[in-house]
């Protein structure tokens, strides 16, 4: 019995620290799939909860990198397309000002990002987030689950998109 | 900040801009390991999750109504008895399946695609569920009770699933008060929008002739114009709905919800007039009549929650 607390102990000790490193990326995307703090925090503890759930399965085939964009995409997605499944969650209080406050040139560009891929499908915002990541077609086509090829047509798609709104 | 400055012809300027959030969050703690440890732990446990996440409270909100029907309805057989109780364990051993299987997705096995097209089955196993469902109540209905009963029952049901699929399952749970963007209904709900919708609208022809031959044959009876009254509305209500749910994609819904709030509030002061005669003269309550009530309520909770939003 000691010894399996131990193990969960070790366990939980892991997974906190994975998060602690990789809570910049966790928090991007739940930036990106909700403008109001209140869901922020909600989605953020969603996706925490659900990396608990996959952590011990978690063999190391990918990247944590990867793994956890997956996780958190996969959450966010879900929830945000069900949005009467909503967990009534602790407030933790996540600093949720840090990307919507201040006046400065570099907050306002990145309101202006936030606005114009919240003007996309859900499914296409979880591309261009993976290719505004710097992840590979091929990462992206995994984390997805479309082939390379369709990535590269959608992609191309999106930035016309994007770019139209540039120019509306 | 203009187009001119941040030029999106040159799509790297996204990236700069996203590296920036990159910049601002650096050093930020966002949460601690406590909070992780807290969430995470709080939230673990299947049942306690799935109470939270999967069961909507109208699921609940069923059962007392449902308790309440039968109770006054004590001219049921044994069998009838028997096939509700069969009926009622084989459908909550089915919801429970399928919320175990929903609750236990694992989101790191599956890639978004297969996550997605997964959560639409299930949706569909749900609505498929309550579809049986309604068949069951009515077939029901119409074999072990009178005619009456079942017609009023099979709106009720309807009144119930159309909300449910039109606002509350769009809408969400008693807590989404706040903005929740609206999406576009797919191939399936919409279908269930104009079937319920359909079967509403050929009832509310049927009351309607039976309201008009009744005060014209039979000896006018106000109370009981106000009870079919509530009726013919609270189905026009619900019928509506669908209707200010595509204008409110529009934006131009405005007109149409207060129509809407309108016939909620003159549906309750209908149904409450044989409620106020029932309780005046100490007669035996006809529950039936608490129907229209509650679903105006639920009408009306909807329309708020979609003001609010």
């Amino acid at each position: 019995m000691n010894e399996l607390q131990k193990q969960m102990d070790n366990l939980e000790l892991e997974f906190t620290k994975m998060v602690r490193e990789h809570r910049k990326t966790i928090y991007t995307v739940c930036y990106f799939f909700s403008d109001n703090p209140a869901e922020v925090d909600d989605l953020f503890q969603e996706v925490l909860v659900n990396l608990w759930i996959g952590y011990p399965k978690f063999r190391g085939e990918s990247s944590v990198k990867t793994w956890l964009w997956r996780v958190s995409l996969n959450t966010c997605c879900s929830v945000s397309r069900g949005e009467k499944r909503k967990v009534p969650t602790i407030p933790l209080g996540i600093e949720n000002d840090i990307l919507s406050s201040g006046n400065d040139e570099s907050s306002q560009q990145i309101k202006m990002l936030y606005d114009r891929i919240n003007k996309l499908e859900m499914f296409d915002r979880a591309i261009i987030l993976l290719w505004l990541e710097s992840m590979s077609y091929d990462e992206i086509a995994a984390i997805v689950g479309l082939s390379t090829s369709a990535v590269t047509s959608r992609l191309f798609r999106i930035k016309e998109q994007l770019k139209s709104m540039s120019n509306n | 900040m203009t187009d001119k400055t941040f030029n999106l012809d040159e799509l790297n300027e996204l990236k700069q801009a996203y590296q920036l959030i990159d910049e601002k969050l650096d050093g930020k703690e966002i949460v601690t390991p406590e909070q992780i440890r807290t969430v995470t732990m709080n939230n673990i446990g299947f049942l306690k999750r799935s109470f939270k996440k999967d069961i909507s409270w109208s699921t609940f909100a069923f059962i007392p109504v449902l308790a309440i029907w039968f109770a006054v309805n004590y001219e049921l057989t044994a069998i009838a008895w028997w096939i509700l109780g069969i009926y009622t364990v084989v459908d909550a051993a089915l919801r429970f399946l399928l919320i175990r299987m929903m609750s236990r997705t694992d989101h790191s096995a599956f890639d978004l695609n297969t996550l997605l097209r997964r959560e639409k089955t299930y949706m569909k196993a749900d609505i498929a569920l309550a579809c049986l469902g309604l068949v069951f109540w009515g077939t029901f209905n119409f074999i072990f009770l009178n005619t009456a009963v079942a017609i009023a029952f099979v709106v009720l049901i309807s009144l119930a699933l159309i909300t449910k699929i039109v606002a509350i399952a769009k809408g969400g749970g008693l807590r989404s008060w706040r903005k929740v963007e609206i999406s576009e209904p797919g191939k399936v709900r919409k279908f269930f929008i104009w079937f319920f919708s359909v079967i509403l609208a050929v009832l509310l022809v049927i009351l309607l002739i039976g309201t008009v031959y009744n005060s014209v044959t039979v000896q006018f009876d106000p109370i009981e114009i106000c009870y079919r009254l509530s009726y013919l509305l609270s189905c026009l209500l619900i019928i509506l709905l669908p209707v200010s749910d595509k204008l409110i994609r529009k934006n131009a819904s405005d007109k149409l919800q207060k129509v809407t709030v309108v016939l909620g509030i003159l549906t309750i002061a209908f149904a409450s007039v044989p409620l106020i005669q029932m309780l005046i003269t100490h007669s035996a309550i006809k529950y039936n009549i608490m129907f229209p009530i509650a679903m105006s309520l639920i009408v009306l909770f909807s329309i708020s929650n979609r003001r609010n939003k």
